[in-house]
């Protein structure tokens, strides 16, 4: 006889429903090393065929079944059950409009991304090969360039859900990806775009960013090193 | 993209909060030190009297009083930040702090510089 | 519920899908039309992003390479049967465009003097076939991650119109010429239409039609299927990669870039049994010849673990700083999927699905082409495709690891550009057909309105399963007409499907099946086509057939779709004349 963990799953059908409530789901562990998407996958195949949620390659690189599992932001795809204490509470990512069950609408989120910029800026023409960049120099972009944007991390902080023109942990620590790469000529156009009350001063070192982020980065160092460098052209 | 708040970037703010800090906890530490250590034999009103009236306290707590002003009213800004979205409720409770602040600030200075020993 | 109402979007051109391929081409096209690009998923979110070993390109940063070897590799690895003009045309393009994409600012790793990191990877050699060649220039082992970031970063910049979580339902075309798709809002639910005068397909791969597979949930082989139902053909779809390195029991990816770091895989008496099939580059054989090694491994029970099933993938004797710098995803992957740290312990691995070499027919222009052994290629108006959904033909019976990311920036590239001249050749929009998109809508009303006694699930284990017994590494003429008979069954038991979940907004339900529906579609080219080859060629082996038959069997397969739903096959010969160098003649295959 399989064991069975309850799975208390989040459900709002904006055609049917005027609030949202919870479900729970019987989910049957099959195999050893199970992950919380496979017991969602279950309940949608053999039980529930209306729950909605987002998910691609499950395993972990696509970012696109972030969901907040007992409290806290992590990837569906990623988090064995074993590891969960039940039952296993399943809400959609914090702050964000829900589209429909677990499903957010992640529009405000990708403007504040856009908004930093995230793409390289140069204006010297390029050289007829590579531009050179030292290993040491290509270094600085690791824990920064690996971001999936999957937005735990900004859903997960505080200053984000109260200020709605934060950019967040996430949009922050994209743009250190670009300030920071030796190849890139724009750092002071971004440098005008987050040195803002809404920009990196509206982090106060809350953590969660850190607790949240399934890639292991610290979006709270980089962006401690942006507020570094600003702090320091001013002075 | 700025709904509310002013025009200034808020980094100042951030790093003097942080210097400001530093500098209330130092300074709880020297007055911890001065009253409990510094002082020979019992504690008594007159001792108190004569080291706050003398001019280079007097002139030392003012920078205290200017340093946790700033640091407290940049606090209580912060919190309202948070919580306080709508551009009237904001102008009036952070014209309130900018009122208690000053107020403060005032009769703070004006207590300290008006300190001596009864005669 | 009122789904009649179809919203009309007119562009120049409209992009299906939005990986490396659909993005190149985005950015291609976007410069100089009004182009749209439509996906099924956020672009970032796109397969693309789960390649890790690396690119291929011959920029000679470690040792001397030359675009030649490189060619004559990508031949020899397409059992001879890939395209050699499009081969030579691939190869040559290689390090101007992996150039481009640095310039564009893909955070690539570097060597000590600067210049991009470049690494040894299966069957990419120097001087014909002599050694292995450090030809794979990789992020760490993010490639793909940083690839499809950077491209869709470079999108952004240049303002691309993205219709983001938009389901292609059904090719338009008027009177053979392709005019646009028809397409579904997954969020908010609702048809649209996009009026275009050149259609793009980058839909990606298929392989999610096996139990073990290393792709996505996505990777279902859409842009196939709807060629099919539009009337036009599939290439060579009996050849399915089967990856050697995929973990046990999950079918997570682990890179090639492992073995070509110096990791090597043993059977349970701890042999390095690579070296008995592969004498010259053992583990850096090609991916086929190395999944067939470790399949005969496990035949002849010499596979490890309690049932002796998987094989034992090393790299526990490297320096763990190594593995850390250059290989972070995999010890990663390993550890949370098959909980082993690999720098102290091997990981289990199998063969497992992974790349889909055939698809929709193209030249090396990215034009969709119609031919067969007597009439030449001709393209179809209108119509293009780039990436593992089209068949250039470039991996032929076998693609070579790094190949395909190349693939999908040269061919995203030039299938752009020629979309591009094509729009601006045409003075105006070609028009809609009558009742145009009819078809996709009725569809997806059956679906919606079915009262059926079949769930998805129960059809989709069983073709999976079904597909990994008897149509996967090893093939018989007994497994295969097995599959076809079960295959009929399935696509009956599908007219019987009933959705649980029957409303507009982000019906998961609805997409899955329709998805279900195309999976069927071309499996049944799959197994027509495994069926008909009495040869074994590439990744395609047949027990019964052992031998490679340049006589007989030198031609690619065609499948097309009846309107009964069965499949005919038709055959076109192989492009076996290079662009300027002479042809690369087939000769037996030892690596």
């Amino acid at each position: 006889m399989a064991e069975k963990v309850t799975f208390k799953v989040f459900r709002f059908n904006p055609e049917k429903d005027k609030k949202p409530y919870y479900q729970d789901f019987e989910v049957e562990i099959r195999k050893p090393g199970m992950m919380v998407l496979d017991g969602l996958n279950q309940i949608r195949w053999e039980m529930d065929g209306t729950l909605a949620f987002r998910r691609s390659c499950r395993e972990g690189v696509c970012g696109s079944d972030g969901l907040n599992i007992n409290g806290v932001n992590m990837l569906s795809c990623i988090t064995h059950i074993s590891d969960l204490k039940p039952p296993i509470v399943i809400q959609p990512l914090p702050s964000l409009p829900v589209v429909k069950d677990l499903v957010v609408d992640l529009t405000d989120f990708m403007n504040k991304f856009f908004l930093v910029k995230p793409y390289l800026i140069t204006y010297s023409p390029p050289p007829d090969k590579e531009r050179l960049q030292t290993p040491e120099e290509r270094k600085k972009l690791d824990g920064l360039y690996e971001c999936i944007l999957c937005a735990c991390c900004s859903t997960s902080c505080p200053s984000y859900w109260a200020d709605p023109e934060y950019l967040g942990p996430s949009a922050l620590l994209n743009s250190a990806r670009f300030i920071l790469d030796s190849r890139d000529e724009g750092a002071d156009e971004r440098f005008e775009i987050i040195n803002d009350r809404h920009g990196v001063w509206r982090c106060h070192t809350i953590l969660n960013c850190i607790e949240a982020c399934p890639k292991l980065l610290n979006p709270t160092e980089a962006i401690g090193e942006l507020k570094k460098i600003l702090i320091k052209k001013k002075f | 993209m700025k709904y509310f708040g002013s025009g200034r970037s808020g980094a100042f703010d951030w790093f003097f909060q942080r210097v400001s800090g530093i500098v209330l906890l130092v300074t709880l530490f020297l007055h911890f030190y001065v009253m409990h250590f510094a002082i020979e034999g019992p504690i008594t009103y007159e001792k108190v009297m004569v080291r706050l009236s003398s001019p280079g306290w007097k002139a030392l707590d003012i920078v205290f009083l200017i340093f946790a002003v700033y640091h407290a009213v940049n606090g209580f800004k912060l919190i309202i930040d948070d919580y306080v979205h709508s551009t009237v409720l904001r102008a009036v409770t952070i014209g309130l702090l900018w009122v208690m602040g000053i107020a403060f600030l005032t009769i703070g200075i004006m207590t300290i510089v008006n300190l001596r020993v009864q005669s | 519920m009122a789904m009649d109402k179809v919203e009309i979007h007119k562009h120049d051109i409209v992009i299906v899908g939005a990986g490396g391929a659909g993005l190149r081409a985005a950015l291609a096209a976007s410069k100089e039309v009004n182009t749209a690009v439509v996906s099924e998923v956020l672009p970032t979110r796109s397969h693309t992003v789960s390649a890790q070993g690396g690119v291929a390109a011959t920029l000679s940063n470690v040792e001397p390479d030359d675009w030649l070897w490189h060619m004559y590799d990508t031949v020899k690895g397409s059992d001879y049967l890939g395209d050699q003009d499009a081969i030579e045309f691939l190869c040559r393009m290689a390090p101007e465009i992996i150039i481009e994409l640095e310039h564009m600012g893909m955070p690539f790793s570097r060597l000590e003097n600067g210049k991009i990191y470049q690494r040894r990877f299966g069957g990419h050699t120097k001087e014909f076939g002599k050694e292995a060649v450090c030809r794979s220039c990789a992020a760490a082992d993010r490639t793909g991650h940083a690839m499809v970031h950077t491209l869709y970063e470079q999108c952004l910049k240049n303002g691309v119109t993205f219709y983001n979580e938009f389901f292609a339902l059904q090719i338009l075309t008027n009177e053979g010429h392709v005019v646009g798709v028809l397409a579904w809002d997954i969020v908010n639910g609702g048809f649209h239409l996009f009026h275009t005068k050149a259609t793009l397909f980058a839909t990606g791969g298929y392989t999610r039609i096996y139990r073990t597979t290393t792709n996505a949930h996505i990777n279902t082989g859409d842009g196939l299927a709807l060629t099919m139902r539009a009337g036009f053909p599939v290439e060579d779809l009996e050849f399915v990669q089967f990856h050697p390195t995929g973990i046990y029991g999950v079918g997570n990816l682990i890179s090639e870039a492992v073995r070509g770091e110096g990791g090597y895989l043993v059977n349970k008496d701890g042999e390095r049994f690579m070296k008995r099939y592969a004498p010259t580059v053992w583990d850096l054989a090609s991916r086929d010849v190395v999944s067939r090694a470790m399949a005969e491994e496990i035949r002849h029970g010499r596979g490890c673990g309690p049932k002796g099933d998987y094989i034992l993938l090393k790299v526990d004797h490297l320096d763990p700083e190594l593995i850390h710098e250059r290989l972070p995803g995999i010890w990663e992957l390993a550890y949370v999927f098959a909980h082993v740290d690999c720098t102290k312990e091997p990981i289990p691995v199998v063969p497992t699905a992974h790349y889909s070499m055939g698809g929709i027919p193209t030249n090396l222009h990215g034009e969709v082409v119609l031919g067969s052994m007597d009439s030449p290629e001709s393209p179809v108006p209108g119509f293009y495709a780039a990436g593992e959904c089209a068949c250039a033909s470039v991996h032929g019976a076998n693609r070579l690891g790094t190949n395909s990311l190349l693939d999908i920036l040269v061919f995203g590239k030039v299938g752009g550009e020629k979309a591009v001249e094509f729009c601006q050749s045409l003075p105006e929009h070609v028009p809609l057909p009558e009742n145009a998109g009819k078809e996709g809508i009725d569809e997806v009303k059956r679906l919606v309105d079915s009262t059926g006694d079949e769930k998805m699930d129960a059809i989709w284990e069983e073709l999976r399963d079904t597909m990994e017994a008897n149509c996967g590494v090893f093939r018989t003429e007994e497994t295969l007409s097995k599959q076809k008979k079960i295959l009929e069954n399935l696509c009956e038991r599908f007219k019987r499907v009933r959705l649980d979940d029957k409303g507009k907004v982000f019906n998961l339900d609805l997409i899955e099946t329709l998805e279900l529906g195309h999976m069927l579609e071309f499996s049944k080219a799959i197994v027509e086509g495994a069926l008909a080859r009495t040869e074994s060629r590439g990744a395609h082996y047949r027990d019964d057939f052992p031998e490679r038959d340049d006589k007989n069997w030198l031609k690619h397969t065609l499948a097309y779709l009846n309107e009964d739903g069965r499949i005919r096959l038709d055959y076109k010969p192989v492009r076996l004349k290079p662009l300027t160098v002479p042809t690369f003649e087939p000769k037996e295959r030892v690596y």
